[in-house]
């Protein structure tokens, strides 16, 4: 079975600023969740791993493929899906024409194909009457639905969402949640966000990627142990610790535990923060 | 998961092309229900009407021919659109197999509704004019007043759409403010189309967007115009030029003018495509378009070849 992505030392510079340094992934299947902070290179990965931006230097294969020739990146695009961070839908058009327009830009030429497939995307993404309204005309979290519809034509092998839930109430999370889990079970998913609990809900792997480099690859349970002793009850002033209160009201920090303190169990949120704010070791 | 299918090079290239097909046909739908083109329609209609005004002989025959700018003008704010749309905001489906070559030529290919209209519009502008009798020509005893624009005239503002709208995509895809190049190509319509009797001098008729027939030519002080041969139709002076002329219809000039126009359409097309088969498109149209200048200035009435 070729893997959906193979990187090896995968590099982006934007001239003398490195956003993606050296980074080694293999994705074999499931969902994927990739974690880390504003300007961590996340965005910059997903558009190389969706082929619409070529890599400084390293080795990279999409769908057993090399994006770099100009051939073989128009075979990975055939059984790849992708929602850019900033999806951009022609205002002027409506949903439906969109999502059909993009279906033609996926070489679905067949006229009763391409409306099938059409009609099934947008149902998965429960866009109702909004379907022939323009885009111009459409909330924030309906654009987005618009947009995840079409990257889900042609069911990809591999799907690359950067951002997926953006604007998304918390019904529609939980439709886009078993939408990704379903699309993972028969191929690969690799999702960029910000909440920790989106990767916990549904992401059999996570990556944290700091700084342009991955610093952790595992299980989002792998992730929250990295904290294990290191998250206790109580209030801490010392400088690398975080302290909060929680949402009954009781005081949880991480960092280093003072003596006696009551240790509590780690969540990934807890193991994310210890990683990204460098509060003491993380491997 | 992700098992890497592999199909022969051929069925790669037909899914590409039905694809693309397919994307015309799209373009083209949006093209035939473009607001712009049908008030292009419009304006053209109304400049036609206006035309009546024009009592002088040849008057309405020559402006009959810049009336065409406004269909032209609706072709090229629709193209400047369609051409545009990936150039905002980046393009839609960045990562889709169709990649821009295909989309600027689909866009292209799309815009067939417009050339449609307007063969369907000039078709009803021909009958309704020989319907009608034709315009007046000539002045005095030379004057006849059935003149009527030949096949080769006709195609003139077929040229003008298929240059309108290939300069439309071009600049849609290439000009970062859509604003500003629909304003600019609404300023030319009106100089350069509405105008277009400004620019029928010599050489500027050779290379203006709109070429009005029939064409002057000064005669000799020293003609008797009761002398002239037969079948020439002559213009009396009058208060912008002092002499007697000699009005012809070159339907070689005009049939020339446009194989310059659709060359310049080539090249438009070629900047919009863009990569190899874009500057391969503009070098054709580049040499179709100088070869039908030179082939005008030979037949152009008064030139020492004829």
């Amino acid at each position: 079975m070729t893997p959906a992505v193979e990187a090896a030392g995968l590099t982006r510079r934007f001239g003398r600023r490195t956003a993606v340094a050296g980074v080694d992934l293999r994705l074999d299947g499931g969902v994927v969740g990739l974690l880390g902070p504003n300007g961590s290179g996340k965005t910059t990965l997903l558009r190389m791993l969706a082929t619409v931006l070529t890599p400084s230097d390293g080795d990279l294969r999409v769908l057993g493929r090399d994006p770099r020739r100009s051939g073989e990146r128009t075979e990975i695009r055939r059984r790849l899906g992708y929602l850019p961070q900033d999806p951009v839908l022609y205002n002027g058009f409506t949903a439906y024409d969109v999502v059909d327009y993009v279906a033609v830009l996926k070489e679905l030429a067949d006229p009763e194909e391409r409306r099938a497939e059409v009609r099934r995307v947008l149902e998965a993404v429960d866009l109702g009457d909004d379907v022939h309204r323009r885009v111009r005309a459409l909330s924030g979290g309906t654009r987005q639905r618009v947009a995840i519809a079409c990257a889900l034509l042609g069911r990809p092998d591999l799907l690359v969402l950067d951002e997926p839930a953006t604007g998304l109430d918390p019904e529609q999370r939980l439709r886009l949640r078993a939408l990704v889990s379903d699309h993972g079970r028969s191929g690969t998913v690799l999702l960029s966000t910000h909440q920790t609990a989106e990767v916990a809900a549904y992401c059999q792997r996570v990556v944290v990627l700091l700084d342009g480099a991955v610093r952790f690859d595992g299980t989002p349970e792998g992730l929250a142990e990295l904290a294990r002793g290191r998250v206790w009850a109580g209030h801490s002033d010392r400088p690398g610790d975080h302290s909060w209160l929680t949402a009954d009201g009781h005081p949880r920090a991480v960092g280093d535990p003072p003596p006696g303190a009551e240790i509590l169990d780690p969540t990934i949120d807890d193991g994310y923060l210890l990683l990204v704010r460098g509060a003491g070791s993380t491997r | 998961m992700s098992a890497a299918a592999t199909a022969a090079p051929a069925d790669v290239s037909r899914a590409r092309r039905a694809a693309t097909a397919a994307l015309v046909r799209l373009e083209a739908a949006r093209t035939a229900r473009s607001p712009w083109l049908w008030g292009g329609l419009a304006l053209t209609a109304w400049a036609a009407l206006l035309s009546g005004d024009a009592d002088f002989q040849s008057g309405r025959y020559a402006l009959a021919t810049s009336a065409w700018s406004g269909l032209a003008l609706g072709a090229f704010l629709h193209a400047v659109e369609a051409g545009g749309r990936d150039r905002a905001r980046g393009p839609l489906a960045p990562a889709a197999p169709l990649a821009d070559r295909e989309r600027a030529l689909a866009r292209l290919l799309g815009l067939w509704p417009a050339l449609v209209v307007t063969v369907a519009a000039v078709a009803v502008a021909a009958v309704v004019e020989r319907l009608e009798g034709g315009f007046w020509m000539g002045d005095g005893a030379t004057r006849i007043d059935d003149a009527v624009h030949g096949p080769l005239e006709l195609l003139q503002p077929l040229a003008l759409v298929a240059l309108a709208g290939a300069v439309g995509v071009a600049a849609g895809r290439t000009c970062a403010w859509r604003g500003l190049a629909s304003g600019i190509g609404a300023v030319a319509a009106v100089a350069f189309g509405f105008l277009s009797w400004a620019w029928q001098w010599s050489p500027a008729r050779y290379v203006a967007p709109v070429q009005l027939q029939p064409v002057e030519v000064d005669l000799p002080a020293t003609v008797d115009v009761a002398a002239v041969p037969d079948g020439w139709l002559l213009a009396a002076p009058d208060r912008y030029e002092g002499g007697w002329r000699r009005v012809i219809v070159s339907e070689a000039m005009a049939g020339w003018h446009s194989a310059y126009l659709l060359g310049l359409a080539l090249v438009a097309a070629g900047i919009a495509v863009r990569g190899r088969s874009g500057r391969a498109l503009a070098l054709a149209g580049a040499a179709v378009a100088v070869a039908g200048v030179i082939a005008e200035v030979l037949v152009a009435p008064g030139s020492p070849a004829v």
